[in-house]
């Protein structure tokens, strides 16, 4: 019988298509959740009331879509810690594969998810000022007559494209890392935490200049750049930490 | 060329030697049966072999290569077990075409035609089959793939006498018209003899032996006669296992040494073959006396 050289990129390949079909219900889960969050969305997210002494008074209620991107961080979070998780590692190694195939079609398959949802996040928030000027104020709505740039829609994308992919690669590599000892999905929440007041209490200001370092820079370039070593990063130790880890236990 | 070479090879799982300085090498286009009681080893071995578990210590080859997360074995190597799970939002079908692209010689119409002698359902779900069910669709996957090493760990798990019966066929023929490297493991000797060549026999993570089948027919003869005959004759030889059948005759299994069996035969013993199945059984048995010796 004659052998068959598998290179690394044309199994990664196969094993992302095979993950398009397997994980399939995580996209019609993202639907369901930016539902949900627009839902919540439309009962407002913050109000504002003023009477003053002439008898006017003004009524201000705030619609925004930050619900469907605090979910939409959540949904992509839970599922690149699923995807770590036994029993989808094991289904991992179900056809031709090996853990730096594995690990590889796992981070496609959540850059792909990760736009997927960029786009419908993005999406949703106009979907979110559509209801409200059909079915909520009859008052006109601040904001309903500003004309959109298409290149703001994509920069929304893109920015949020990028979000997604670093959230999604620190769920990656904590829930691998948390798979190396069957205390650590405990115990390893317990030390973020831990290590989360401690900076806190260590500098006030550290963890707000972490979350500044990724959320407020405004160079584009810049921005990308720093997602993208990141992810890589957290690829690559969630490669490093499986090396020796067994399959099929 | 050997497929497989292993040399002291070593695997230890917590304070469990699972496998002890196992040395063996198994050549291409053979059919080798992998036998042995309960936790000897065999799983262990079967997964080392195909790349999922790392050995403690020793060395494994196969084609040449170290196995363990191996893309070039996984692609060559295929292990079939009773474990194999597929995503649940996947048809039975749809299980097919996906293993059809991992795998280069896949031959989709021996799966197909299997599939249907069978009576799957396309649209089934996996993990609604059935125990025997599941083992015969995991068998079309493993001889569909043409794997140059294909491995089957407990292949007939479930499976009833007509389907299993059906699977040693599927398999000879298929092999004949594809050689290729098999291993089968399997408490049936009794069912798979006829069709392997070479036992591996392991006990307690040790081999106890590699030898063709044809040796191992001859490896040992049954005598039976009356008591005192029997004992005083076996007294220079090596038992494998005696036993008492009736009053006063006992039956025992000794080692084939080439001593003279018309001897045997004046002295009023008879002589005759033991069943491979039987002989691996009574020298992998713990202590001597067997099941019996628990109710005295």
């Amino acid at each position: 019988m004659s052998l068959n050289n598998a290179s690394l990129g044309s199994t990664v390949a196969r094993q992302f298509k095979y993950k398009l079909k397997a994980y399939n219900g995580v996209l019609s889960s993202l639907v369901l959740v930016q539902i949900i969050a627009i839902l919540f969305s439309l009962g407002g997210n913050g109000s504002f009331h003023s009477s003053g002494g002439s008898g006017i008074s003004i009524n201000a209620t705030l619609f925004t879509n930050a619900n469907v991107i605090i979910f939409t961080f959540l949904w992509v979070i839970a599922h690149a810690v699923m995807m770590t998780t036994k029993a989808e590692r094991e289904h991992g190694f179900t056809f031709v594969s090996n853990h730096i195939s594995n690990h590889l079609s796992n981070a496609l398959f959540l850059l792909l998810a990760s736009v997927i949802a960029a786009v419908t996040t993005i999406l949703a928030g106009f979907l979110l000022r559509v209801l409200v000027y059909f079915f909520k104020e009859p008052a006109p709505i601040l904001g309903s007559n500003v004309h959109y740039e298409v290149s703001d829609i994509f920069t929304g994308v893109f920015s949020m494209t990028f979000y997604l992919i670093l959230l999604a690669s620190a769920g990656y590599v904590l829930g691998t890392l948390s798979q190396l000892h069957r205390t650590l999905p405990y115990l390893l929440p317990v030390l973020l935490i831990g290590i989360f007041i401690w900076l806190i209490q260590l500098d006030h200001s550290l963890v707000g200049r972490g979350v500044a370092f990724y959320f407020e820079e405004t160079n584009a370039l810049l921005f990308v750049l720093k997602v993208t070593v990141t992810s890589v990063v957290c690829f690559l130790a969630a490669i490093m930490l499986t090396k020796r880890l067994e399959a099929r236990q | 060329m050997n497929v497989i070479e292993c040399e002291k090879l070593t695997k230890k799982r917590r304070q469990l030697t699972a496998l002890q300085d196992l040395s063996f090498s198994i050549e291409e286009n053979t059919i080798t049966g992998l036998i042995g009681r309960n936790g000897a080893g065999k799983t262990t071995l079967l997964k080392i072999l195909a790349g999922f578990w790392r050995p403690s210590s020793g060395k494994v080859e196969v084609f040449k290569e170290d196995p363990f997360q191996n893309l070039f074995i996984s692609a060559n190597a295929i292990y079939v077990d009773d474990q194999m799970r597929y995503s649940s939002r996947l048809t039975l079908s749809e299980i097919l075409t996906e293993a059809e692209r991992f795998y280069e010689n896949w031959d989709a119409e021996l799966a197909n035609r299997l599939f249907d002698y069978f009576s799957f359902h396309p649209r089934q779900a996996h993990h609604h089959l059935s125990k025997g069910k599941m083992s015969t669709f995991n068998m079309i996957i493993g001889l569909a793939s043409r794997c140059a090493l294909t491995m089957f760990d407990e292949p007939t798990t479930g499976m009833d006498a007509g389907v299993r019966k059906d699977f040693y066929r599927a398999l000879l023929k298929d092999y004949i018209a594809n050689p290729r490297t098999i291993i089968i493991s399997s408490h049936h000797l009794e069912e798979i003899e006829d069709l392997l060549e070479d036992v591996l026999l392991l006990d307690e993570g040790k081999k106890y032996f590699h030898l063709p089948m044809d040796e191992l027919k001859e490896y040992a003869v049954g005598i039976s006669g009356r008591t005192e005959v029997v004992m005083q004759w076996m007294a220079n030889k090596e038992v494998i296992h005696n036993e008492q059948v009736g009053n006063n005759a006992t039956y025992a299994i000794v080692k084939n040494d080439y001593f003279s069996i018309d001897q045997a035969k004046q002295l009023g013993m008879e002589v005759s073959p033991v069943s491979a199945s039987d002989l691996c059984v009574h020298l992998t048995s713990r202590s001597k006396g067997g099941i019996e010796s628990v109710f005295k």
